[in-house]
């Protein structure tokens, strides 16, 4: 009786699902969070009787076969990159990207990783960083005694100096893309990474053709939709149950067939 | 053993492979595309001498699982590369040694080359039957027309996803992954002409229907201690018998 390790395979799949969920609904207010969705596929078959084969009676061809499936797998989880609603905060190096595209941010061992979290601070040089303290590429430093920045749509940024009335510019954000945003891989702390799967970072610039452009003083919030994911949640409990229906099944069926003299 | 114990044999070796079979559509509740398949029982008539009195023995067994094609719903994902089929007609994949599945997952993602792939990395066939590309540039602003049109404001026309015609399905072979296999190795694809539509940004979820699984589970272990049960009586018959002819005797 496959039935057991059948059911098993689907309990476990609805236990990553679960995971997955609540990761979402952790990080429903985490600043450019993009939720996932745990996509399943059916497991291999076997074949008990190939289809087509010729049968016993009059050389007559099987019509169907018989397939028994043993069960289900997690191919991925696939991210959702819709925009995220945009919150204003009214600090003026908090960014938001309305569009498509990542901040490249400046790792310390000389690696770099992306993110759609805005959030920036200035370090004690008056560089802009990240959250974590990591440079914003491509590395912009404010001038000692700024009153005011005063970042473009199109990145451009531009300080105020103590009491001057025209602004000089410092430099200009850049944003990146890639082929395949679903394939970066998430390193935690809202950065993602480049892989093979997602193919090489493209540098761009913010309201190129296609790409995002900036918003000063708002960041984007998650995309995590709540009700889905309750939604979601009940129909992953209500499929477990229903596993471990199959599962009681096959013991009460096996227990039986145990107690027969 | 009389045949009566053979009988019952034949229903609970039959009933444990259905069970299989339903253990796996319950496990696939959450599988994009999955089709629960079906079971399907026939009895088996042995002509041995009782059929000179018309009577016969009937065998249970299973002939054959079946595809149970009913759509399943449409789940609304937002993502812009879910493509969801209302109607007959599938998508065609090209999988990794060349051979060409059919399923109706439509939970597709680009890969690092602009091909449009499953989420296990089968290459998704256009409407002439050859891979589907987009060109990177333009993937994350396409739209995707009814017909499977695939376009975007700045490149126009990309592309066009193959919906096809799978005339019989019932002789497929499934090969996990949410596919089927044709029979006869790489049949010719016929273009759907049933008027399938696409709808972008949603996936169809597996039609496998909770409760009557659920329900088919208790009748396949009622059915199960039924025969279990024959050949309990079978047995105590048997005994029964001996013990009279021991006092008879």
């Amino acid at each position: 009786m496959k039935a057991l390790s059948i059911a098993a395979t689907g309990m476990m799949a609805q236990q990553t699902n679960v995971d997955v969920i609540s990761n979402n609904i952790a990080n429903a207010n985490t600043t450019g969070f993009k939720s996932a969705r745990a996509s399943f596929t059916d497991l291999i078959y076997e074949n008990m009787s190939r289809e087509g084969a010729v049968t016993a009676e009059e050389g007559n061809t099987r019509p169907v076969g018989l397939d028994v499936g043993l069960g289900v797998q997690t191919v991925g989880t696939v991210r959702l990159n819709t925009q995220g609603g945009l919150a204003l905060t009214e600090n003026q190096l908090d960014l938001a990207i309305d569009g498509r595209g990542y901040f490249t941010i400046n790792l310390p061992d000389g690696g770099q990783a992306y993110t759609r979290d805005g959030s920036f601070r200035l370090s004690a040089e008056g560089q802009i960083v990240n959250q974590q303290g990591f440079e914003v590429d491509p590395g912009i430093v404010l001038p000692d005694n700024t009153t005011a920045v005063e970042i473009s749509d199109t990145g451009i940024v531009s300080a105020y100096v103590e009491n001057d009335t025209v602004p000089v510019e410092v430099g200009q954000f850049t944003l990146t893309t890639f082929v395949n945003d679903a394939g970066m891989r998430p390193l935690g702390d809202n950065m993602l990474e480049a892989t093979v799967a997602s193919g090489d970072p493209i540098p761009a610039l913010p309201g190129d053709a296609g790409i995002g452009i900036l918003r000063q003083g708002y960041l984007e919030s998650s995309n995590v939709d709540i009700v889905r994911q309750i939604t979601d949640l009940i129909q992953a409990q209500r499929a477990y149950e229903m596993n471990s229906k199959a599962i009681e099944t096959a013991d009460q069926m096996m227990s039986a067939a145990n107690q027969i003299k | 053993m009389d045949n009566s114990t053979y009988v019952a044999l034949s229903q609970l070796t039959a009933l444990e492979r259905q069970l299989d079979v339903t253990a796996n559509n319950i496990a696939n509740a959450n599988s994009n595309g999955f089709k629960a398949a079906r079971v399907l029982f026939e009895s088996y008539l042995q002509q041995d001498d009782a059929s000179a009195s018309g009577e016969g023995t009937n065998y249970l067994i299973d002939r054959g699982s079946y595809l149970d094609d009913a759509p399943g719903a449409l789940v609304q994902t937002g993502n812009a590369l879910d493509m969801a089929l209302t109607g007959q007609g599938w998508f065609a994949y090209e999988l990794a040694d060349g051979r060409t599945a059919y399923g109706r997952d439509g939970s597709f993602v680009l890969d690092a080359q602009g091909r449009m792939v499953t989420a296990s990395g089968a290459q998704v066939l256009d409407a002439g039957g050859a891979p589907l590309n987009i060109p990177p540039e333009f993937a994350s602003t396409v739209s995707i027309s009814a017909d499977g049109v695939i376009s975007s404001t700045e490149g126009g026309v990309l592309g066009q996803v193959g919906v096809f015609t799978l005339p019989d399905r019932q002789s497929l072979s499934r090969t996990g992954g949410g596919m089927f296999l044709p029979e006869n190795g790489n049949a010719q694809l016929q273009p759907d002409d049933t008027g399938t539509q696409i709808l972008q940004g949603a996936v169809e979820s597996s039609n496998v229907q909770a409760v009557s699984e659920v329900t088919r589970l208790i009748d396949i272990q009622q059915a199960y201690q039924h025969a279990l049960n024959l050949v309990s009586s079978e047995d105590d018959l048997k005994k029964e018998m001996l013990s009279r002819i021991g006092q008879t005797s």
